[in-house]
């Protein structure tokens, strides 16, 4: 019915009168609206409004973060020397320096952490000054002393902490690990002034980062020369460590003593429970099921099609530093033969190696991964069967016996079965032995063992390249028990290069091209195959937000503590 | 009876002793890699290396090192070569679900094992005897791991959703998800047993069924189920029993490896094949006296039982 | 009152001079065990079962060469494979590729070669595993290493129990208590837990102690740790039986004679124990394969890269959602082949041991 200008209706009310009634109830309505839309989604508001850093930061925080991890080795600083440990210890036990937590290349820059800035660097590269922060206090509120520094250093070679090649460097530190009393003479400390002072006998270019090493996370001077992984010692990180029981679970909360210090956030959740699965697919199903917000696990590879197809959205894949890559002994036959270990080389076939890993993997020659500014890729091998089988037949080895040895890890395993393969087909008797990943790496790092090749890897401590080449390629550094250099690499000009290069602490334009050209020698010598880096994924809830608070640090990966669940 | 039992007490202890020297030389003669190299690490340093060997005595005798590791165990102190974990509290973490499993699969198996029997027996060469023998036979010739994880993935929650997708709930925790979780490793471990018991006692029913006793209890005019119950059943229950307690026994000292680690169940077996598998000396001494002892014991209790009940055998 | 499809009888001599409507003749106990072996069907079935798997598994090289053209161990990760015509990869590639809306980095996943059946010309019939190795040629080499590891092992434990047994039931005294204790002690170890310890501590460097000289990888060493391990389940029944014998009257007639230790071992007791140790060594065979599975599954038996069913099975079961036939079928080919012996040997002992048979009639 069209309503009639200004006619009176039949229940005697005029027709504006009823529009301006309607139009006041509309009103009426619209501002009800508005006024539950200000109030009541009070959590949409907190989370859009703020952009301090640290004040957004704080509004992100949830209660607790559940975790699926994987087992750890040891939770105590002084002990640990896993991706495990380290990436929970890392908020826990900070050290003079440290990394800032960010994303990508930048996460590699140092700065300073318990010390006010970073040090004063003698000419010479053999004296380090620190000063500590003013204030500072342990989670069980004790105090910071520069003391502490020594104390914790001592007691590396007081439980024969598997870090200890790291601080051998300091003056008088081989004579404690021998004698294990007295001082270092090499560490000078003033808890008045805060002064550290450190004296090292070589230059060495690696130094701060080692510093920045959870090993150098400062203890108590009381804490005892014994595991305490399950009565952790208190620490100076944003988090502490509430209860470690092995092999089950591990609770870590807020520290409630900790400066703020720049570059390491708060953190957003206030409780992380960690719960040691063993199983990939269980850890995967338990996030799958929502018992847990995050897996550490690598996913199974026969669900990484269900998962990408069904859960992409909750699906993180990164690169950390690392390279896998077959050792080749240059002293035992027939690797002590250049041709053999480039037919080596010529004979794999990387991009094949790629499918093994179910495509998470990238192809390379290079010794050094590609996240490092030193990184030149070289491509001196392309695949050439043919090329091979004639370099082995010029060298005069063909039908040798060779062992290859492995870890049963699958995802060695299978590297180590391709490459027996390889050799058959080469020509050589070859067969693979395979031994528990406990046992594997003092098996292949004892000369005893007569290792002739076989599987390795390596993902870095801190990111410096002599991480690289320093440890594991370094002739001068072979030793007959618990060798890193599995290849027993030794080339004379590789070697100087690499204690010249160790002597700078700092890493110019120059220097890294040097490193490029170790890089190069490395192949050139083929005193090892590289074929991949891996990729890694890192598998959420829905939950969880990762457009915002998804962090994958360069050396500690995925960054607990700034995660965040979704407004 | 006193003598009795302070002699097979003195066995025991003999028997144990053999044992952990077997196992630790075993680890000794076939070498297996320094540990002290394996504690040292990736960067480790001769000084290092060294050092680890004096702490722990790796440079002592090997009848020195075995007594050492002996003390500790019965001391708590025995920590493992690989993460310096205490030996003695993880196999007490692990205990409740071994016990749990061994205990549950054992009153299934027997049970069944029993009822499966008796009925196979009793319907000797009917239809239900052949099946039962048949599915006997396939039981026993299962491969139990495997039978685990099929069972684990096609009933579990990526298909048919009926049971959990393996690992323990303590009973402490929650009772309810206690028994959910442990009723598929119960069958799994049990139905190998099963078809075993069943046919043994099948073939014991019917071998007794021809006894000088049963003739004399039909003409004394029992009924055949007077006969079965009372008479036969009782009589091949004790050899039954002395096999359930034999096995009771195999089954808690290690015999569920298999079961616990495909179902994840975090217990002293799969610990143990850790440890094995790495070569980690103490756990292995610790976990294979326990389960040594396991059997020793139920063995001795029924040797105890049979000297009681008949006194022909017992020693003067 | 019916006869039962095993059609007993004891085949007495008085039965058979019946049936054969000739004299009474005495027949030895072997014969007549043949005869009652004979009529049971179904356990020659299940022998003949036995063999055809024996056969397959023996003919493993054959069929890898030409049917499937590849090794047990060849890996082809990166081969084609004609397929109905088209040529297919093994595995595909894969890789992580960049989402053209998002940028972000997305999985392709790699496809493994799934069962061909008889599309692929005889390659692949079961499918690839992720290295790209043919599944089917892997099954039954793993099925000759199984069944040699088995059926070795049985002979020699076997033999061994055997000697034992006779060597403690005969001289008794301080001898035989030696060999009850060893027994003893083996029993009292965690079979499983001895056998995963042995396995491992030999696999790393073999045994090369005196004139025994074993590679690791060998599968002398699986052989030789189950026939160990499991004499004492043999030697002890047996050592039983032998004590029983040994109090009749004909070995003390023997002796009494100044027959030599050894013809009383071997043409008095040995005959008397003969059936029970060829019913014993019928399921050894099939319990030494089930051992031999779990120690391959635990890593403890053989080796890497070479397959038995063991480790197929430990191999297939990180697979289990894409390709459960990886798992399914060396399962199935260890229950065939312990089901078939199973069942041989309840026959073999029931043709030998007829009193067991008879039942109770209702």
């Amino acid at each position: 019915m069209r309503p009639q200008g200004g006619a009176v209706n039949q229940m005697g009310v005029g027709m504006t009168e009823r529009w301006r009634r309607l139009v006041g109830l509309f009103a009426l309505i619209a501002a009800l609206t508005f006024a539950v839309a200000a109030c009541g989604g009070g959590d949409d508001e907190a989370g859009g409004t703020t952009t301090e850093a640290s004040g957004g930061a704080a509004e992100k925080t949830f209660p607790e973060f559940k975790i699926a991890y994987e087992p750890i080795d040891y939770m105590d600083p002084g002990l640990s020397y896993s991706v495990q440990g380290w990436g929970i210890m890392w908020n826990v036990y900070l050290g003079l320096l440290t990394y800032k937590h960010v994303d990508g290349p930048e996460g590699a820059e140092l700065i300073p952490g318990l010390a006010e800035d970073l040090p004063e660097i003698s000419d010479d590269g053999l004296t380090y000054n620190f000063t500590l922060r003013e204030g500072l206090k342990y989670s069980d509120g004790s105090p910071v002393k520069a003391s502490d520094f020594t104390a914790t250093v001592k007691r590396l070679f007081l439980i024969d902490s598997p870090g200890v090649g790291f601080f051998t460097g300091i003056v008088g530190a081989e004579q404690f690990a021998k004698t294990k009393k007295g001082e270092i003479s090499g560490l000078v400390t003033d808890d008045d002034a805060r002064t550290i002072e450190i004296k090292l006998a070589k230059p060495q270019g690696d130094f701060l980062h080692i510093l920045a090493m959870v090993f150098a996370g400062f203890v108590p001077a009381n804490t005892p020369a014994k595991d305490q992984s399950t009565t952790p010692p208190p620490g100076t990180g944003p988090y502490m460590v509430d209860e470690f029981v092995p092999n089950r679970r591990a609770v870590v909360v807020r520290n409630p003593n900790y400066a703020e210090i720049d570059g390491v956030p708060k953190g957003n959740p206030d409780k992380m429970t960690f719960t040691i699965l063993e199983e990939d697919s269980a850890s995967l199903q338990s996030v799958i099921d929502g018992t847990n917000d995050y897996s550490s696990h690598p996913i199974p590879v026969d669900r990484l099609g269900e998962v990408q197809n069904q859960y992409a959205d909750q699906l993180k894949l990164y690169t950390p530093a690392n390279t896998y890559y077959y050792f080749m002994n240059n002293r035992l036959a027939p690797f002590n033969k250049l041709e053999v270990r480039q037919a080596v080389n010529y004979a794999i076939d990387r991009a094949a190696i790629v499918r093994l890993y179910g495509g998470l993997a990238t192809a390379t020659e290079n010794f050094l991964p590609p996240t490092y500014p030193q990184y030149k890729k070289i491509l001196m091998y392309p695949h050439d069967m043919e090329k091979a089988k004639q370099l082995v037949q010029q060298s005069g080895t063909a039908g040798q016996a060779v062992t290859v040895w492995s870890s049963t890890r699958e995802t060695h395993q299978k590297a180590a079965e391709y490459l027996t393969d390889i050799l058959n087909q080469l020509g050589y008797k070859a067969k693979l032995r395979a031994i528990d990943p406990a046992i594997y790496w003092a098996t292949i790092g004892n000369q005893k063992t007569k290792a002739q090749t076989g599987l390795a890897n390596w993902f870095q401590d801190y990111p410096h390249p002599l991480n690289w080449f320093d440890t594991l390629l370094n002739g001068n550094r072979i030793t007959e028990e618990h060798n890193n250099n599995y290849s027993n690499a030794d080339v004379p000009a590789m070697n100087d290069k690499i204690e010249e290069l160790k002597k700078n602490a700092e890493l110019t334009d120059e220097i890294n091209t040097e490193w490029e050209g170790v890089d190069r020698m490395a192949l050139e010598n083929a005193v090892v195959a590289p074929f991949v880096n891996r990729q890694f994924t890192d598998f959420f809830t829905a939950e969880m937000d990762l457009d915002n608070c998804y962090v994958n640090h360069v050396l500690y990966q995925f960054d607990y503590i700034q995660s965040c669940k979704k407004g | 009876m006193g003598a009795f039992i302070f002699r097979r007490t003195i066995g025991a202890f003999i028997v144990l002793f053999a044992v952990s020297l077997i196992t630790f030389a075993i680890f000794i003669v076939i070498p297996g890699g320094d540990p002290a190299v394996r504690m040292a690490g990736k960067n480790a340093t001769d000084e290092n290396i060294a050092n680890i060997r004096e702490t722990w005595g790796f440079d002592e005798p090997f009848y020195v090192q075995y007594a050492t590791m002996v003390e500790q165990i019965f001391n708590g102190d025995l920590v493992s070569y690989n993460t310096q974990q205490n030996v003695v509290e993880e196999i007490k973490r692990g205990l409740p679900a071994t016990i749990s499993l061994a205990i549950g699969a054992a009153i299934i198996w027997l049970f069944f094992g029993v009822l499966v029997g008796v009925i196979s027996a009793i319907t000797a060469g009917r239809w239900s005897d052949r099946a039962i023998t048949v599915l006997a036979l396939v039981g026993i010739s299962m491969p139990v791991f495997w039978l685990g994880i099929l069972a684990r993935y096609y009933l579990g929650p990526e298909n048919a959703g009926i049971f959990p997708d393996g690992r323990y709930v303590p009973l402490t925790v929650n009772p309810a998800q206690w028994l959910y979780h442990l009723i598929l490793p119960w069958f799994v471990l049990a139905v190998l047993f099963i078809g075993f018991y069943g046919r043994v006692l099948r073939s014991n029913f019917l071998d007794s069924m021809n006894e000088d006793y049963v003739r004399t209890a039909k003409a004394k005019g029992l009924t055949p189920w007077q006969i079965r119950i009372r008479h036969v059943l009782r009589n091949i229950m004790i050899p039954i029993l002395t096999l359930f307690a034999l096995d009771f026994a195999a089954v808690l000292g290690g015999g569920a490896i298999l079961t616990e680690t495909v179902f994840d169940l975090q217990g002293v077996g799969q610990y143990a094949a850790r440890s094995v598998r790495s070569l980690d000396l103490p756990p292995i001494m610790a976990v294979t006296l326990l389960g040594a002892f396991f059997i020793v014991l139920f063995n001795a209790i029924i040797d105890f039982f049979y000297a009681y009940l008949d006194p022909r055998i017992r020693p003067s | 009152m019916t006869q039962q499809a095993t059609d007993f009888t004891l085949d007495t001599a008085t039965e058979l001079a019946e049936r054969d409507h000739g004299p009474i003749e005495g027949r030895s106990p072997w014969y007549l065990a043949w005869r009652r072996l004979r009529r049971n069907l179904v356990a020659l079935g299940a022998l003949m079962v036995f063999f055809l798997i024996v056969f397959v598994c023996v003919m493993a090289p054959w069929y890898a060469e030409n049917i499937a053209e590849t090794g047990p161990n060849r890996t082809h990760l990166t081969d084609k494979v004609e397929v109905d015509g088209k040529m297919v990869d093994v595995i595909s590639a894969g890789g992580t590729e960049q989402d053209p809306e998002t940028g972000e980095l997305r999985i392709k996943t790699v496809q493994v070669l799934g069962p061909q059946l008889w599309h692929a010309g005889g390659k692949y019939v079961l499918g690839a595993d992720p290295s790209g190795r043919d599944i089917a040629v892997r099954v039954l080499y793993g099925g000759r290493n199984s069944l040699l590891i088995g059926i070795g092992s049985a002979i020699i434990c076997t033999i061994l129990a055997t000697v034992f047994a006779l060597l403690a039931g005969y001289y008794g005294g301080w001898g035989d208590w030696l060999i009850t204790r060893v027994f003893d002690l083996i029993a009292a170890l965690p079979v499983i837990l001895l056998g995963i310890a042995l396995g491992t501590a030999l696999s790393i460097n073999g045994f090369h102690h005196g004139p025994i000289d074993v590679e690791s990888g060998s599968l002398w060493i699986p052989t030789l740790i189950i026939s160990v391990i499991l004499v004492a389940y043999v030697g002890r029944p047996l050592r039983g039986q032998i004590l029983g014998l040994r109090e009749k009257e004909f070995i003390e007639a023997s002796i009494s004679q100044g027959a030599s230790a050894r013809r009383v071992m071997l043409s008095e007791l040995l005959p008397n124990i003969a059936s029970s140790i060829l019913v014993f060594f019928t399921l050894i065979i099939a319990n030494n394969i089930l051992v031999e599975a779990a120690l391959s599954f635990l890593g403890a038996g053989v080796q890497p890269p070479n397959p038995s069913w063991g480790t197929l099975i430990s191999e297939g079961q990180l697979r289990i959602r894409t390709a459960p036939w990886l798992t399914i079928v060396p399962g199935t080919a260890i229950v065939l082949t312990v089901v078939s012996l199973n069942i041989f040997g309840d026959g073999l002992r029931d043709a030998l041991d007829p009193r067991a048979k008879v039942r109770i009639e209702h």
